[in-house]
Formats: structure tokens, C-alpha cells, sequence
């Protein structure tokens, strides 16, 4: 097995033992990288000589016996709407082809601290604003298991690097199932953190309210490193949360904390939408944890019907206001003819935005003009407390909810792009998660006929993360590995 | 101004907090440096960023709410306003719409004829200033200096209260004093930290309802506000009168035309799409906060100058220029403390007089220039006899040069202390009168105004310690 | 309950002409038909949460370590350290 191909949690061990070098991990990585990327165009821009420094500095401190945290040495991408110090941050947006940050973002900082190795920023749909990073301004990356598939969105390049090799661990940021929906599409581990456990401090905002950043990973020992490198509270994110830490241990996870484990099966989430295959993969893993002693049973959680709409209202009403300040004035993209100041802003925003991030702010600004505030935002947010008060009680009864993550396998490029409709449906079965502010998690649960990934979805209660996480472990361990991507 | 119809006017006033840092970040809040050189990724709107609300911001807020009798909202709420201009790096204003931290409070202002009118406030909010556009003439385009930005104010809003320019005056006044008193805001209209909003309207005298208002901008001074609503007041009459009807809109006040101008529609039809900060929690203010802050509230100048003239018998004008501020109102407070026998029309005078001279003189603060103590002994001492008016000015002076001397010592130095004891000043006046018989028979003869001369050469022998009303009576009495 | 397109556009401040604004405009509807599902509230009813507090930062100044240039280099047009704009506005 080549280094790139293995996991962070045995790679930080191998490390620390001296077994290999930092150096050497990080030159499988980037050797791989120039083999596959020109295929998979995962990344916008690679970081290969700040990486192969920090990867050399980590073996000095190794050499000199000091303590390294777990991520240290380990080669991890960075989804390209995250500041980095330095470093072109793009939002996969020609409004920002030139933008480079003063500052790092909080996780950023605490990977450094942590002396991560960053490979990279990692393409993704323009301002996350996408299923399939075909909204990116700069390329579509593609799906490791077929590359005229995409490998989803809005975190494609993360899921996609991590799924090929391109890196150990990858940051992507969800709004509305953009780390879940191309975990699942790539085979990999995707978790959406509760809303506040990470700060958002220097990701570049869709939608404040819902946006969080999370950890994509080969398997869920790793997404745990990673998410316990950079949680917790930032006095620079007042609505990052404080909350306990909790030890995780890299061994096999006792699969007996499945016993009387409660699962419900939210029926809404398994409607004719989606694939009769991706169903039965769904229904397996169910099957796996009954006869591991868990009771499962269904559900209901009527209002998820409304979710996608009240994510839609929500997300774009945000996003209007939050993309407002890419007007040409001080940073990015400016256009070249205006003789106003207005003629300047209108110019520079049809020219700098694509089609799909347009729509979205015209959509945002509608539904906060005067006279349809009301209709649309007032409701779309008396929805949401509809729905978490829907969790919480459906939580009162359950322990963990399972559904598919998405309803389809991955689709082919180009075939949804001018679709919102149908490409918003992606999100179906993840939206309820932002809305409701609850973790969850993507695990990959087989491949489909096609040789697709599927995956299936956990979600929790506020804050029980190490709980998911360990539920996720258990699962993991029964279902065993899914096969490689050949690239 | 016509007495066919009223005037109805509320205000808008914004004032900017003098706080440490700014609302949002963790950058200096100050006045006048290099352009851009006070702000950081926060302030400047930079992508990724979020705001982390000050805690003295609130307070201040809180302060004011309470000061002008204000509920105070325990748990209140941040939004966004959202509008695209170059000095607004985020293209919105975090500001508070529907729950602000004060609502529904009143301010008393005293008017000229000792009146009291109050004036009602419909709300006090906080919110960030905006960076400022640096147009200049010569050069088609607009420079943006970011460092105001993130400034943080507090918005007054008045109700329609006001009925005249001098309660419009007297208002603003007091709210400018609240402010100072508070030590919460520069309130300086010509520096920009304290800028309003006029809304005007006018009405027939009698009716009810109140007519369509006008909103208008961009009034920064005192002179400008009064100067604005008085042409507005016209303008509106003379629409009436005509047949035509008041158009809700904004106006802007052009000082150099000394005239309201309508913005354009397009500034009318404004659509600010406000929606609640999603980067902001809500802000909670315990009851054990509120009762803290309002023990450090002091009695605000408007009620001390209603008590100075009720319980002290000063002159409204008096009463009032004592007032304005905290620390010659405290100076004036404390002296009387000390000796209740004071004359209060003297210590008046003295503290509106020669000790406000020196304030202005030497930009120095009330309480750095004489304790209380020093200024009670000065004034009982001209009381009773012991020195001269002039003798006391010296005095203060002295002190005002070197404050730990005590003005028994400086007396003593100086020699000031006036001679009272009779025996001694009837020996001056005798030798006085006997060398100058010709100017007493002058006296005699019925030409009293050499009286002056005679005492004064008496004052003369005595090297200037005579004490005058002693001497005189001495000097009628032996002639 | 057709979108004003143009209104929306404006102020957006995004440049659309007539067009695309047929497109984008039947593209938005199509999405307003999408959403426009959700159940009535009564009138009264707030999405607001009053448990939902902050707490707030002391007010202390720290030095970002932020130079002006920092920002000025981001920036497409710049003159003596501020960020230049068009002065007509429209």
C-alpha cells in the first residue's frame, strides 16, 4: 500500500515511531498529485513548497523529541473558500481570482498550530453554491470512481482528493449537504459538525446561519482527528459554542455499545425519490445493526418536506446580503468599463458572479424585499423551529436517526447543470440537518451496480459528536471497506 | 412663524460612543488618524470575517436608556441593513430594528420661560458608523478612508414631540449634555460624533392627526438643525397654502444654499431588506447589570438646573450654565457642602466667573483647578471681612499655580488679610482727615463725592489691607 | 406573482439586460413555484428566540498586526493609501 493511500490515524503513528518520515508522507502525496491531478482537477492552487517546509520542520521536532499532536506531518487540503494567510482564496468564483487573505481562518490557524501539512485550496462550486463543483469558475473536478461523473458538490475537490489520494484529510464546509453529498458520491467520510462547534472564522460566508466547516476523511478515525484539532470556541465567532472536550482512541471501536442502541428511521427520508439501490444499501446497513442488537424502527418528521424550502429561502435571503460586499471596491474582481460608481457595482457583479450565484442573490434579495419578507423569510424561519423542535422530539424516542445521505449515486457531468430544480434536490435528505443545526455524518455503504459510492447518513442531537462518531465507528466495522478508485 | 399652523418635529440623533475599541473588532476607536491606517479585516469587510459585539457598546446604550427613562429591553437583537455604498465595506450596516436595547423613555428640557416640556423617546439603539467618501474637486474620482468604520453609535429617536425651534434647541442641548455627563460621547456636532436627522411636518393649528413628514439628512450643527427645520417649516406651509400636498421624502440640508434639497427618488425608494445579523446572538442584560449601571447614573444637568433654582433661588440662566457641566456643577455642589452659610449668589459668581475663565483659559478641568475646600475658605474669608474680593481673585490665583498650598498660608505670604480692627483704622482715618482738612470741609459743604478719595487714602495708608465698608463707616462717622 | 426582474436586479446591483432577464426571470419562478409550498403561520407567531444570548467581548484594543497596505494590496485601485471609487454615483 502506498503511503497516500492510507489512513491519517495509522500514517501519525508511523510518524511519531520514526517508521517514515513527515517528508516522505507528504512527497507520496504530491508525487500522486502530479499523476492524477491532471484527471481529477481537485485543486485551484497547490502549496507544495510551504508544505514540503513544514513537512522537513516536523521531522526536526520529531528529531528533537517533542510532542507533536496527531496532525502533525499529515498532508491535509483546504476547500478554497477557507482564508488562508498568503494564499489565493477563490470561493471557486472569478470575483475572487486574485483575493489573497491578510489573515488565516480560526481552523486554519489550528491546523498550523497542530503542524498539519496544507497541500492546497480545494475547488468546490462557486461561493458553495452547487451540487457537482460545475458552478466553479476555474474547473470541474471529477469523481474518482468515474471520471466523467462529478464527484459533487459544493465540496468536490475535498471529497475528491482525500477519495483519490490527493490528500490524507480535507476541510470542506456544509450548508446544506456540501460535505456529505460528495462524501457520499466519493466514497468517503463526510461530517457535518453541530452548528457552532467549529468557528466559522474566516470562511467565506453563504449562509452564516447554516454554514459549517467539517472534516472529509477515508475513514472515521481520521474525520475524528481532524474535527478534534479544530473545534471548539473562538472568541472571534460569537456563535461558536463551548463545549466538553472528548478523548478519542484509535483502536476497534466496541461494536457492543450497539446493543439496544435506538434508530429511527425517518420515513420521509426514504420516499420514491430515491434510488431503489441506494435504498437497499440504506436498508443493509440497518439490517447489520439489528442483528448487532440494536432496535431500529420508523419515525416521522413531517415537516422535512418543507426543508428544502425553508433551506432555499434561508440560505439565498443570507447569501444576498453576505455577497453583497463583493462590489469591486477593495478587493477581487473589478470590471473594466463603468464611468459611474453603480454602473461600477453592476458591471463587476454580472461580470465576477456565474449564473447559478446570481440566481441565488436575486432569489435572496426577493425574498427580503419589502412586502414578501413575510411570505417567504418570516415563514422559511418559523419552519426551521418547526423542524428542530421535530428532532428534539424525535430524539426523545431514538438515539441516532439513519438515512440515505443522498438519493442518487453520483450523475454525469453536465446532465443536471442547468436544472436548479432537480440539482437542489440533492439536498433533500441533508438540508434538514442545517436547518435543524444537528451533526451528521456521510459513511460510505458500498458501491452501486455502475461502481458508484453510495452512502448513508447519522445524525444526532446538538453537540453529540463524540456519540455519532462512535456509532459511525461501530458501522464502519461492520460494513468494511469499499474498493479504491482505480485512477 | 405663522400662527395658522403648528410645527411638529422629531429627531433622529446619532452619536458616536467614546469606547476603547470599536463595536465589532478589536481596533481603536479614534479620531483623526492616517487614512486606513486604524482598521483590520473585520472592519473593513474583509471575505470570512465576523463581528464580536463590545460589551461597553451596551453599556453605554444602556446608560442613556436609563438616564432618559427608557425601558430596557433585557434580551434584545442585532440585524442588517443591507445597502451598497463604497464607505460600507460589508454593504450593510449592522444595526437593531425591531427590538432595540431602550424603548419608549422621555427627556425633560427646560425652556426659556422656565417651562418644563417633555419630550418623548421612541427608542435608543446601537449600530456600526460607516468609513467616510473623500470627494474632491479637480479629480473625477472618490477616495474611501475606512477608519471610522466600526465606530460604534447609538441612535436617539425622538417622538414628534417638538412644536418650536427653541424646544428642537433645548432638546438637542440636553441630549448633547446627557451625553457628556454620561462620559459616554464626545457629542461634538462639528466633528461629526454627534450628527441628527430632522423629521418635520407642519399641521393646522387644532388638528389631530399629524401631517406628512419630512425626512432630512445631513445636519451637522446646532445652527444648521434650526436653520433647516425653519426652512423647511416654510416650505411646507407654503406647499399647503398653495393646494399642494407634502411628499414623504428626503431632503438633504445644503448649508452653503441655506436650503432643503429632495434626494432623489431613487434615495426614497430605498428597499434596506433588514433581516436579524445571523453572525450575532442575541444580547441579554441581566437585571443585577441594569441596577449597576443606574447606581453610576448622576442626577442629569436639566434636573440640577430645576433644582438649583427651586431649592437655591438661582437664576434660571445661572442655574443652568452651572449645570452643563458635571464637574462645575460638582465643584459648585461640594463648596456649598462645606459651609451651608455660603453666599450662594457669590459662589455663582465666582464659579461661573473667575473660575470658568481659568477653565477656558487653560483647558484644564473643573476638579484639577481648586478643591472645593479652597474655594469655600476664599469666599467665606470675602464674606466676612477677612480679604478683599481682589485679595481672594489673587489668592486663587496663587492656587491655580500650586494647589497644595492652603490660602491661610497664601494669605499670610502675600499679606492679603484686610485690617478690621477698629482702633487701628480710626488712628489711619484721624491722621488721614487732619492732612487733608481742605477736601473734609469740601465734605462739609455738602460735596459728597470726595468721600471716595478720602477712604481711598485711607485704604492707601493702610498699604491696601483696610478693609473698605469699615473704613467708610469710620470716615461718615468722624466727619 | 411574477418577480419584477428588473427591480430585483437593481438592487442586486447585478447588470442583466432584457434577454437574459427572460431567462433568469422564468429560472427564478421556476424556483419561487418550488418554495412558494410552505404552510400559513398566524400572524403573531416569531421565529425569534430569546434564549439564543451572546456574550459579549471586553472592550480592549489589540493590535491585528494589520498594516494598511495589508488591505491596499487587495485592492484594483488604489491612491495615497485609500481604495479609489467612481465620485458620480449614477
Amino acid at each position: 500500500m502506498n503511503l497516500y493511500q492510507m489512513p491519517a490515524s495509522a500514517l501519525s503513528k508511523m510518524i511519531k515511531s520514526k517508521e517514515i518520515s513527515a517528508l516522505e508522507l507528504s512527497e507520496s502525496v504530491f508525487s500522486r498529485i502530479k499523476s492524477v491531478e491532471p484527471k481529477i482537477q481537485a485543486y485551484i492552487t497547490l502549496c507544495e513548497k510551504t508544505a514540503i517546509e513544514t513537512a522537513k520542520s516536523v521531522d526536526q521536532k520529531i528529531s528533537r523529541g517533542e510532542n507533536l499532536s496527531p496532525l502533525a506531518g499529515i498532508p491535509i487540503g483546504i476547500k478554497d473558500n477557507i482564508c488562508t494567510k498568503g494564499t489565493l482564496t477563490t470561493c471557486g468564483s472569478k470575483m475572487l481570482y486574485n483575493f489573497v487573505p491578510p489573515f488565516d481562518a480560526t481552523v486554519v490557524d489550528r491546523l498550523k498550530n497542530a503542524d498539519a501539512v496544507i497541500t492546497g485550496k480545494l475547488n468546490m462550486d462557486e461561493f458553495a453554491m452547487g451540487s457537482s463543483t460545475e458552478t466553479s469558475y476555474f474547473k470541474t473536478t471529477k469523481n474518482p470512481y468515474n471520471l466523467n461523473f462529478v464527484p459533487g458538490g459544493s465540496s468536490g475537490g475535498s471529497a475528491a482528493a482525500v477519495a483519490s489520494g490527493e490528500a490524507i484529510l480535507s476541510l470542506g464546509s456544509d450548508t446544506g449537504g456540501s460535505i456529505r453529498q460528495p462524501a457520499s458520491y466519493c466514497g468517503v467520510v463526510g461530517l457535518k459538525p453541530t452548528y457552532g462547534a467549529i468557528s466559522r472564522y474566516g470562511l467565506v460566508a453563504f449562509a452564516s446561519s447554516l454554514d459549517q466547516i467539517g472534516p472529509i476523511a477515508k475513514c472515521v478515525d481520521d474525520a475524528a482527528l481532524l474535527y478534534l484539532s479544530i473545534y471548539g470556541h473562538d472568541e472571534l465567532d460569537s456563535t461558536s459554542a463551548r463545549i466538553s472536550p472528548f478523548s478519542w482512541e484509535i483502536e476497534n471501536q466496541d461494536i457492543s455499545m450497539l446493543k439496544g442502541l435506538k434508530i429511527g428511521i425517518p420515513r420521509e427520508y426514504f420516499s420514491d425519490q430515491i434510488d431503489k439501490e441506494v435504498k437497499d444499501a440504506t436498508l443493509n446497513v440497518l439490517k447489520i445493526l439489528e442483528e448487532n442488537g440494536s432496535q431500529t424502527f420508523e419515525i416521522s418528521l413531517p415537516n422535512t418536506k418543507y426543508a428544502l424550502s425553508a433551506y432555499h429561502i434561508i440560505s439565498s435571503a443570507e447569501a444576498s446580503s453576505n455577497l453583497a460586499r463583493f462590489d469591486g471596491v477593495r478587493y477581487g474582481y473589478r470590471a473594466k468599463n463603468y464611468k459611474t460608481l453603480t454602473q461600477m457595482y453592476e458591471n463587476t457583479r454580472a461580470e465576477g458572479f456565474g449564473n447559478e450565484v446570481k440566481t441565488r442573490i436575486m432569489l435572496g434579495t426577493y425574498v427580503l424585499s419589502s412586502g414578501y419578507y413575510d411570505a417567504y423569510y418570516r415563514r422559511a424561519k418559523l419552519l426551521q423551529n418547526k423542524i428542530s423542535s421535530e428532532f428534539s422530539e424525535a430524539f426523545k424516542k431514538c438515539d441516532v436517526i439513519l438515512t440515505p445521505t443522498v438519493p442518487t449515486t453520483a450523475f454525469e457531468i453536465g446532465c443536471e447543470i442547468d436544472d436548479p430544480v432537480k440539482m437542489r434536490s440533492n439536498d433533500m435528505n441533508t438540508a434538514s440537518s442545517n436547518i435543524a443545526g444537528v451533526p451528521a455524518i456521510s459513511l460510505p455503504c458500498g458501491l452501486s451496480k455502475d461502481g458508484l459510492p453510495m452512502g448513508f447518513q447519522l445524525i444526532c442531537r446538538h453537540f453529540e459528536e463524540e456519540k455519532l462518531l462512535k456509532i459511525a465507528k461501530c458501522c464502519e466495522n461492520l460494513i468494511g471497506e469499499i474498493k479504491l478508485p482505480n485512477i | 412663524m405663522s400662527s395658522k399652523y403648528e410645527l411638529v418635529v422629531g429627531l433622529e440623533i446619532h452619536a458616536e460612543l467614546s469606547t476603547n475599541s470599536k463595536i465589532y473588532c478589536s481596533c481603536r476607536n479614534k479620531f483623526g488618524l492616517e487614512a486606513n491606517s486604524n482598521c483590520c479585516p473585520i472592519c473593513t469587510g474583509m471575505p470570512g470575517t465576523l463581528p464580536t459585539l463590545n460589551q461597553k457598546v451596551v453599556e453605554y446604550a444602556v446608560k442613556m436608556g436609563l438616564a432618559t427613562n427608557c425601558k430596557i429591553n433585557k434580551i434584545s437583537k442585532q440585524d442588517r441593513k443591507n445597502y451598497f455604498y463604497p464607505d460600507l465595506p460589508k454593504a450593510y450596516q449592522i444595526s437593531q430594528a425591531d427590538i432595540p436595547i431602550c424603548e419608549n423613555g422621555y427627556l425633560d428640557v427646560l425652556l426659556k420661560d422656565g417651562k418644563i416640556k417633555r419630550i418623548g423617546i421612541e427608542r435608543i439603539h446601537i449600530e456600526e458608523d460607516a468609513g467616510k467618501l473623500l470627494k474632491m474637486q479637480n479629480f473625477d474620482e472618490a477616495l474611501v478612508d475606512f477608519n471610522r468604520c466600526g465606530v460604534p453609535l447609538i441612535e436617539i429617536v425622538s417622538k414628534p414631540d417638538m412644536r418650536s425651534l427653541e424646544e428642537v434647541k433645548a432638546y438637542l442641548e440636553t441630549v448633547k449634555s446627557y451625553l457628556i455627563y454620561l462620559n459616554i460621547s464626545d457629542a461634538k456636532m462639528q466633528e461629526g460624533s454627534m450628527r441628527c436627522d430632522v423629521n418635520v411636518s407642519v399641521r393646522p393649528v387644532g388638528q389631530k392627526e399629524l401631517g406628512t413628514r419630512c425626512e432630512m439628512k445631513n445636519v451637522n450643527t446646532f445652527s444648521g438643525a434650526v436653520k433647516a427645520i425653519e426652512y423647511e417649516y416654510r416650505r411646507q406651509i407654503e406647499a399647503l397654502e398653495e393646494g399642494e400636498s407634502i411628499c414623504q421624502e428626503t431632503r438633504k440640508w445644503d448649508e452653503k444654499l441655506s436650503q432643503t434639497v429632495s434626494m432623489r427618488t431613487k434615495e426614497n425608494s430605498k428597499d434596506y431588506r433588514y433581516f436579524p445579523e445571523p453572525d450575532l446572538k442575541n444580547i441579554s442584560i441581566s437585571q443585577e447589570e441594569i441596577e449597576k449601571i443606574s447606581s453610576q447614573i448622576p442626577q442629569m444637568p436639566n434636573h440640577k438646573a430645576i433644582r438649583y433654582i427651586n431649592e437655591l433661588g438661582l437664576r434660571q440662566v445661572e442655574a443652568q450654565l452651572i449645570a452643563e457641566n458635571f464637574e462645575k456643577a460638582r465643584l459648585f455642589e461640594k463648596t456649598l457642602e462645606i459651609n451651608k452659610n455660603i453666599n450662594i449668589k457669590m459662589l455663582s459668581n465666582w464659579i461661573l466667573g473667575t473660575v470658568s475663565e481659568y477653565v477656558n483659559k487653560s483647558h484644564k478641568n473643573y476638579s484639577e483647578i481648586i478643591t472645593p475646600e479652597n474655594l469655600s475658605k476664599i469666599i467665606i474669608y470675602i464674606q466676612s471681612g477677612k480679604i478683599s474680593n481682589s485679595s481672594g481673585k489673587k489668592v486663587f490665583d496663587q492656587i491655580t499655580l500650586d494647589n497644595s498650598r492652603s490660602v491661610d498660608e497664601i494669605i499670610l505670604d502675600l499679606g492679603l488679610e484686610q485690617i478690621s480692627n477698629t482702633d487701628e483704622l480710626e488712628a489711619v482715618v484721624k491722621k488721614v482727615l487732619d492732612s487733608n482738612k481742605k477736601i473734609v470741609d469740601e465734605y462739609k459743604k455738602g460735596k459728597t463725592n470726595v468721600l471716595g478719595y478720602l477712604v481711598g487714602q485711607c485704604i492707601k495708608e493702610t498699604k491696601g489691607k483696610g478693609n473698605p465698608s469699615i473704613i467708610r463707616d469710620i470716615v461718615t462717622g468722624t466727619i | 406573482m411574477d418577480i419584477e426582474i428588473m427591480q430585483i436586479a437593481k438592487l442586486s446591483r447585478i447588470k442583466i439586460d432584457g434577454a437574459v432577464a427572460k431567462k433568469v426571470e422564468a429560472n427564478l419562478n421556476r424556483i419561487i413555484q418550488s418554495i412558494k409550498d410552505l404552510p400559513e403561520f398566524d400572524q403573531n407567531e416569531n421565529f425569534f428566540n430569546p434564549e439564543n444570548v451572546m456574550q459579549l467581548r471586553a472592550d480592549v484594543v489589540k493590535d491585528f498586526g494589520f498594516d494598511r497596505n495589508d488591505m491596499l494590496k487587495n485592492a484594483p485601485q488604489v491612491k495615497a493609501g485609500c481604495v479609489v471609487v467612481p465620485k458620480k454615483i449614477d
